[in-house]
């Protein structure tokens, strides 16, 4: 579903990722594990076209989709959670998820009710300013706007930051329930409840490089991973 | 022995390039050149250009009719013209060049902004010739070798009482443009003169260049009850103060005190608007033409043959300015500028028929006073139909 | 103290500070959505005078002159930002969300604006002029007096005011718009195409310029120059209103266009600018985030 083949990227003269190569499939879903500033976040903004790939590339069902627009790549089916949430705070939440639907058009009542269905908190506060929701609430809309754009791959970087464990769980299940109807699921996440509730499949990311990869059970279980993960373990 | 060859044909090539320098150098010596610097292009264009094609045209006319004669020989006049932009650094670089192509006699500048920033260069350079046929501003001429044959502020207000005398006008409110150096300078002691006249000066309020909106002041004129609404600066914030202060009901008689064109005050204002306006300033070149001058006529005449268009207002006094020069100069006797600066000192109005502008003789009847400061004074005129003319105050 | 002319004095600022608003609507909606201080903002209301007066010249009928004007500027907005913005955001050595930094934007808008101010020299030359007025004629009543114009100008400022809300709340390129204006990123992951945001940002930002200089240009002088002195009260104006907030431009124009009337009018006229900057200072102060304006929140 999703290929990333020697990828590199990075800011100015800082190069963050070296050569990434891993793979995403449709019935695994695959949390990537790394230390603070590994460049996780930076691998999800070259995914989406925020910024641009310095080398290798990125395909799609095997089309590459390296240099397209990030408009071009949404209507491929990428939508991204991103780090922080990034809601529209001045919108009502009603609008944020209509943002979400852009590339589509106008979204249709059974669209605003297949979220409504998922996330009825949002229902509740649909004419509510965006910015005024709680920390979890802005997650779950960030979520909500992101399935808007009927995703085929869905890039989660770190959902749960900042959730209450109840709400972990709510994220899991749901993200769970997405991928069951066939979207290919990429999980940014340092959480080790939300990952292993979620993944099939891990790639470890380590300064810019993957370092390991496997099935999550395994990955999970050993001392390998949490070494590079809990990269913050060496330094003290 | 293997640079030789290069260096000469470097010598050959300097040398071939030198020689026809000399020969045209040689030729030169039978001319007088006259360096004049005013703004052709830049904001005040409308004022410098028509002054630089009267320097032009006097120059021509005088060539033509046989050339300057000093100690026996014939000169002919060549016009060395530099663009100041009206702006202080522009005019400096430009009086440095014409001194590095050692030009002693210099005509202009026109901006108030320029001509003190030539005067310190002008005065340690006894190489220097300079008439300032521009700037009203005080304190300009020196009377050594820096003269103006354009009046001063103070000629303008000459004016300015002499219509309120006429008119017995009770009161005024002034407005005037805080940066033009001229009118602040003597807006003491205009005020002053007026006061004598018995006239109440209800208000004095100052804008600067570039400025819009006047509602405010203008209003204010309303409780104050001013007869006279008198504005000293440039046209294009004259046309506005006084389309505001007519919108803002204000019924009195508005007096302008600006050289201000038709053609520029036509383009920010409608005729309608500025019928029976008051202009105190000197007779501008169009006004002689006006009164029937056989000479501004002449001029007029020439000028249009050759711009296909009017002359500007301070063409007249630009043209004199070269005139005033060849009479030095044959006064003199000698190109040599404490010479010159002599026989310039010493000129009577008498000296010169050729003058358009029609200067008040000083006591001795020479033309400049003591200062090298003309005695040129403000006529009033009045906006009719389409420009202004001369006003009959009796009536 | 002169109470009675109050009336006057209080139509004198609706009207100046009217003048002010309309300036600064393109200009908070350029800076609010793109993040661009736009100087040249002064340049389309240059532009916009000077091609309707040019169009009047002909004999074009005044409302047609100006309706053709805007849409040259809207060209020359285009050009403008695809010249002077778009190469600055793509250079290398800015941060990734692909904006130019605020310094190297500025100068390049201070560039842009010189470059147009020279052309317009070069074809209609420095001299001031005034476009005829579409209408003359005033109302007067007992208390105050106000041209046909200023009511005009008063009235465009509301139906801009109306139209440009219309746009950004009521329709899909709207929404756009204001996402772009929030969160940039955000608004990229939303498939949102940036080159339309531009575009649209920067026609409305043009027009909105080139009505208030073909309106203003038939009160006060025209000339290549014209448009420094209201881009920068209009900056003033943001910071007054608060920066990217339409509202805030407008009554950041209106307090403004008061606060300068009553300095001149109770005070001196010598005191007007100081005015500006008393009532600048007391907003940083008081609210330094302008009055319409949201403090920033970490995000
Ligand atoms: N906009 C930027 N400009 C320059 N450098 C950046 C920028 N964003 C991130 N970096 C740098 O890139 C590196 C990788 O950052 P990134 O945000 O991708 O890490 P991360 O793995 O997501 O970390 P975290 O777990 O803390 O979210 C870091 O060294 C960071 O300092
Ligand atoms: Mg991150």
């Amino acid at each position: 579903m999703l290929r990333i083949d020697n990828l590199s990227a990075g800011y100015d003269r800082l190069e963050v990722l070296h050569a990434v190569s891993f793979s995403v499939e449709r019935d695994a879903p695959t949390v990537m594990l790394g230390a603070n500033g590994a460049g996780k976040t930076t691998l999800c903004r070259v995914i989406t076209g925020l910024i641009p790939a310095r080398g290798g590339g990125i395909f799609l069902d095997g089309a590459d989709i390296t240099r397209l627009d990030p408009s071009e790549r949404v209507k491929r089916g990428v939508a991204l959670v991103p780090e922080g949430r990034q809601v529209f705070p001045d919108m009502t939440v009603r609008e944020n998820l209509r943002l979400g639907a852009y590339v589509h058009g106008e979204p249709g009542r059974a669209e605003f009710d297949a979220v409504f269905a998922m996330f009825p908190i949002l229902a509740e506060r649909q004419h509510q300013r965006a910015g005024l929701l709680s920390g979890g609430e802005q997650q779950m809309l960030a979520l909500a706007r992101a399935l808007m754009s009927r995703p085929r791959l869905l890039l989660l970087d770190e959902p749960s930051q900042g959730l209450a464990p109840k709400a972990v769980a709510l994220v899991a299940e749901t993200v769970n329930r997405i991928a069951a109807t066939g979207v290919a699921v990429l999980l940014v996440e340092q959480n080790l409840i939300l990952a292993e509730a979620v993944a099939r499949h891990a790639v470890v990311l380590e300064t810019g490089t993957c370092v390991a990869d496997g099935p999550a059970s395994e990955m999970l279980a050993s001392g390998a991973v949490e070494d590079s993960y809990l990269g913050k373990k060496r330094r003290h | 022995m293997v640079n030789l060859r290069p260096s000469l044909a470097t010598c050959l090539i300097l040398g071939l390039g030198i020689l026809p320098m000399i020969g045209g150098g040689a030729k030169a010596a039978d001319e007088i050149v006259i360096g004049e610097i005013h703004p052709i292009t830049g904001p005040a264009t409308f004022y410098g250009l028509p002054e630089s094609r009267g320097v032009q045209l006097a120059a021509e006319h005088i060539n033509k009719a046989g050339g300057v004669k000093v100690g026996g020989k014939e000169y002919q006049i060549r016009i060395a013209t530099e663009d100041d932009q009206a702006s202080p650094t522009v005019g400096v670089a430009a009086l440095r060049k014409l001194v590095s192509a050692d030009v002693r006699f210099i005509i202009g500048p026109l901006a108030s902004g320029v001509a003190p920033a030539l005067k310190p260069i002008v005065e340690r350079n006894d190489k220097l010739t300079q008439l300032i046929d521009g700037t009203i501003a005080e304190n300009m001429t020196n009377g050594k070798n820096i003269f103006r044959n354009q009046a001063t502020v103070g000629g303008y207000n000459v004016a300015v009482a002499e219509l309120f005398k006429a008119k017995k006008y009770p009161s005024v409110a002034m407005m005037t443009d805080r940066f033009h150096a001229g009118f602040m300078n003597s807006q003491k002691d205009l005020a002053g003169n007026l006061k004598e006249l018995g006239v109440s000066i209800a208000s004095e309020d100052y804008y600067k260049l570039g400025d819009t909106d006047f509602s405010a002041a203008l209003t204010n004129l309303r409780g104050r009850n001013a007869e006279v609404l008198l504005i000293r600066g440039y046209p294009a914030e004259g046309a506005l103060i006084t389309k505001q202060a007519r919108q803002l009901g204000f019924t009195g008689q508005v007096v302008w005190e600006m050289v201000s064109p038709p053609s520029t005050v036509l383009k920010n204002i409608t005729a309608a608007e500025m019928e029976g306006v008051y202009n105190c300033i000197p007779p501008t070149t169009e006004d002689y033409v006006k009164l029937g001058d056989e000479k501004a006529i002449a001029l007029d005449k020439a000028y249009r043959a050759k711009h296909n268009e009017g002359p500007g207002e301070l063409t007249a006094l630009s043209h004199d300015a070269v005139y005033i020069f060849k009479a030095a100069f044959e006064k003199a006797g000698s190109l040599d500028n404490a010479a010159v600066n002599k026989a310039m000192a010493a000129l009577m109005v008498s000296d010169i028929p050729e003058l358009v502008t029609r200067y008040t003789p000083q006591p001795d009847g020479r033309l400049f006073a003591a200062d090298g400061q003309v005695d040129l004074r403000g006529e009033v005129s009045v906006w009719r139909g389409e420009a202004w003319e001369p006003a009959r105050l009796t009536d | 103290m002169m109470l009675e002319l109050l009336p006057q004095q209080l139509a004198n600022g609706l009207a100046l500070g009217s003048t002010y608003a309309l300036v600064a609507l393109g200009l908070t909606l350029i800076f609010g959505v793109l993040l661009i201080p736009n100087f040249a903002h002064g340049e389309f209301y240059m532009l916009g005078a000077f091609v309707t007066y040019a169009l009047v010249a002909t004999g074009l009928n005044f409302w047609l002159a100006m309706a053709t004007a805007v849409v040259l500027v809207v060209l020359i907005g285009w050009i403008v930002d695809r010249v002077v913005f778009q190469p600055v955001a793509a250079a290398p050595g800015h941060d990734s969300g692909g904006h130019g930094s605020g310094l190297s934007l500025m100068i390049s808008a201070l560039a842009g604006s010189i470059i147009l101010q020279q052309l317009a020299t070069i074809i209609w030359g420095t001299e001031a002029r005034t476009i005829p007025a579409p209408m003359t004629g005033m109302v007067r009543t007992s208390l105050f007096t106000i041209t046909y114009l200023q009511i005009t100008i008063i009235a465009t400022l509301a139906v801009a005011w109306t139209a440009v809300w219309l746009v950004l709340h009521r329709s899909r390129l709207g929404l756009a718009i204001r996402a772009t204006s929030q969160n940039r990123d955000a608004a990229l992951l939303m498939g949102i195409s940036m080159t339309r945001v531009r575009l649209a940002t920067f026609a409305i930002g043009a027009a909105l310029g080139a009505v208030a200089g073909a309106l203003l240009g038939a009160t006060f002088p025209i000339y290549p120059s014209m448009g420094v002195n209201p881009v920068l009260k209009a900056f003033v104006v943001l910071v007054i209103g608060g920066i990217g907030s339409l509202p805030g431009a407008i009554v950041g124009g209106l307090v403004l266009g008061m606060v300068e009337v009553m300095v001149a009018g109770y005070g001196s006229s010598q005191f007007q600018d100081i005015g500006t900057f008393l009532i600048l200072v007391a907003v940083l102060l008081i609210r330094p985030q302008g009055l319409f304006g949201r403090a920033q929140v970490e995000r």
